[in-house]
């Protein structure tokens, strides 16, 4: 039985570099929490939540918690969304945000996303698909129950929105024409691997045993299915379309263009997203009672709070995380380059209509 | 941060070889591998600095390791059309050996990686998996012969 000291596992030496990588990250977090860590703030968490226990369903009481929501969360938050820290705009429920800035309400919806380029915007109410020009004019509607996630893509001669009806994936084209079903599927938003970056245009998706399948629409070729396991809650490609971006709330996975598992991180997960233009993947995550957003494989965080964060949304550039903050109601803007540079801004939902998710924040131009 | 890299990188490859050799699975091994040594960095306040390091971490591994194939087992998960573990093989002279290991029952797998690739005594082991000695020893036993005639009707 000695021929075990010969063995070498498969992939071990790679394995152990991304493991490093997930450990230091740990060890250095650890360090910081443990400085930072004073004996009182478990007895002023408490006090803090009895309060608000007491007053929450009172009529009084909400007052009291729409006061307390304004003083969570960034103190110097500026009062209103006068601009954009990078080129491109910002879609959240039925508003587009400009980068100066400027504000347009699109319609009654409360999901959309950008086409390629940013030139259309798809829009999901309840019981409605809608193709928009960035002005709001609508080009097609689609009568379907249950739509969420609208996601499109494509070029000038094949361009596809994929979304759920229910618990049917759905295509149809750009045109809104040849709307038809797809498969089965779990509530999480699919995927488009664009058709320039690497080969045909292919969709990610998972189905309801949380199995992510990645498959080419024009042929129905399965490129690759993952195991079944957690429903994911997060779904994307990078822009090279080379890695596909899987999260689950106890595990986040990045797999190659043919399903080989390139990375695996355990920890509790709410969101992550790629950087545009490459393979890094901004993070949000929770460590005991905090929200961390931070880049994987990098040992500081860029924030760090008690409140419960939503959503990380890179900017076209790269070089800005929008970070949604419901509690406070407000967005934050971090620089990814660190230096703790941070912009803050309040009253988010009062200046979009109570919209807070974001859809997207397109493009470079 | 220097001695927590030394310790890691000291350690790694043995854990991640046991993990692997319970599993069969790539991601799997390390899954787990990475879970051990999140979890020991964890406990490293708890840990008494006068013992050994290796035992305490591959305690974890190997207890991971067959929870998780139990919990594969149970599933059913590997599918026909599933491509997620596209791994190179090991060294083709012990490809036999790895695969007779695969068959054997996941606690047999477990005791054999610990006595034969980690090194350790019948009553280490039996102390790292909670075990009684003579279960130890029996699971070895019936383990070595299964491997025995599972790895010559496989050469």
């Amino acid at each position: 039985m000695n021929e075990f000291a010969r063995f070498r596992a498969p992939g071990e030496a790679e394995a152990e570099e991304r493991t490093w990588a997930v450990v230091a990250a740990a060890y250095a977090e650890r360090d910081a929490t443990r400085a930072r860590r004073r004996p009182l703030r478990p007895a002023l968490v408490l006090a803090v939540v009895a309060a608000l226990t007491a007053v929450a369903f009172t009529p009084p009481g909400k007052a009291v918690i729409a006061s307390v929501r304004k003083a969570i969360g960034v103190a110097s938050a500026r009062p209103a969304l006068f601009s954009l820290p990078a080129r491109g705009n910002v879609l959240a429920g039925g508003w587009l945000v400009r980068a100066d800035g400027s504000a347009r309400r699109l319609g009654d919806y409360t999901q959309s996303s950008w086409s390629p380029f940013g030139h259309f915007v798809v829009a999901a109410n309840r019981n409605e698909l809608a193709a928009l020009e960035p002005d709001g004019s609508i080009r097609w509607t689609l009568a379907r129950p249950d739509v969420r996630f609208p996601r499109w893509a494509g070029g000038r001669t094949d361009t596809r929105v994929a979304y759920l009806s229910g618990s049917h994936l759905r295509i149809v084209a750009g045109d809104g024409t040849g709307d038809r079903p797809v498969a089965l599927a779990a509530h999480v938003a699919p995927s488009w691997r664009e058709a320039a970056s690497a080969g045909a245009l292919a969709l990610a998706y998972a189905d309801p045993r949380g199995r992510v399948r990645a498959f080419e629409p024009a042929s129905g070729r399965t490129l690759f299915r993952t195991a079944p396991g957690p429903v994911p809650t997060t779904l994307e490609w990078s822009d090279d379309g080379g890695r596909l971006l899987v999260v689950t709330p106890g595990r986040l996975r990045i797999y190659d263009s043919h399903g080989r598992l390139k990375t695996s991180v355990p920890g509790t997960f709410r969101d992550a997203s790629f950087l545009p233009g490459t393979r890094r993947v901004a993070l949000l995550s929770l460590r005991g009672n905090d929200s961390v957003v931070s880049l994987l494989g990098t040992a500081r965080p860029l924030f760090r709070t008690s409140g419960r964060l939503a959503q990380v949304v890179p900017s076209p550039d790269a070089r800005w995380l929008l970070v949604t903050w419901p509690q406070a109601d407000q967005w934050l803007f971090l620089r990814v380059a660190g230096n703790g540079r941070l912009r803050a801004v309040g009253d988010i939902s009062e200046q979009l209509g109570g919209s807070f998710a974001v859809g997207g924040w397109c493009c470079r131009r | 941060m220097a001695a927590v890299e030394s310790l890691y990188r000291a350690h790694w490859p043995r854990a991640y070889r046991a993990a692997y050799l319970v599993v069969h699975d790539g991601a799997g091994a390390e899954d787990i591998a990475q879970e051990a040594f999140l979890a020991a960095l964890r406990a490293l306040d708890r840990f008494d600095r006068r013992r050994p390091f290796g035992p305490w971490l591959h305690r974890i591994v190997v207890n991971r390791a067959i929870d998780w194939t139990r919990a594969r087992t149970l599933r059913r998960e590997v599918e026909a059309d599933d491509t997620v573990v596209a791994e190179l093989a090991p060294a083709a002279d012990l490809e036999p050996l790895v695969r007779a290991l695969a068959s054997l029952p996941p606690e047999q797998r477990a005791v054999i990686v610990l006595r034969h690739l980690l090194e350790y005594t019948p009553g280490e082991i039996a102390g790292m998996l909670d075990l009684p000695r003579g279960t130890v020893n029996s699971r070895l036993r019936r383990g070595l012969d299964a491997l025995s005639d599972e790895f010559e009707g496989t050469r």
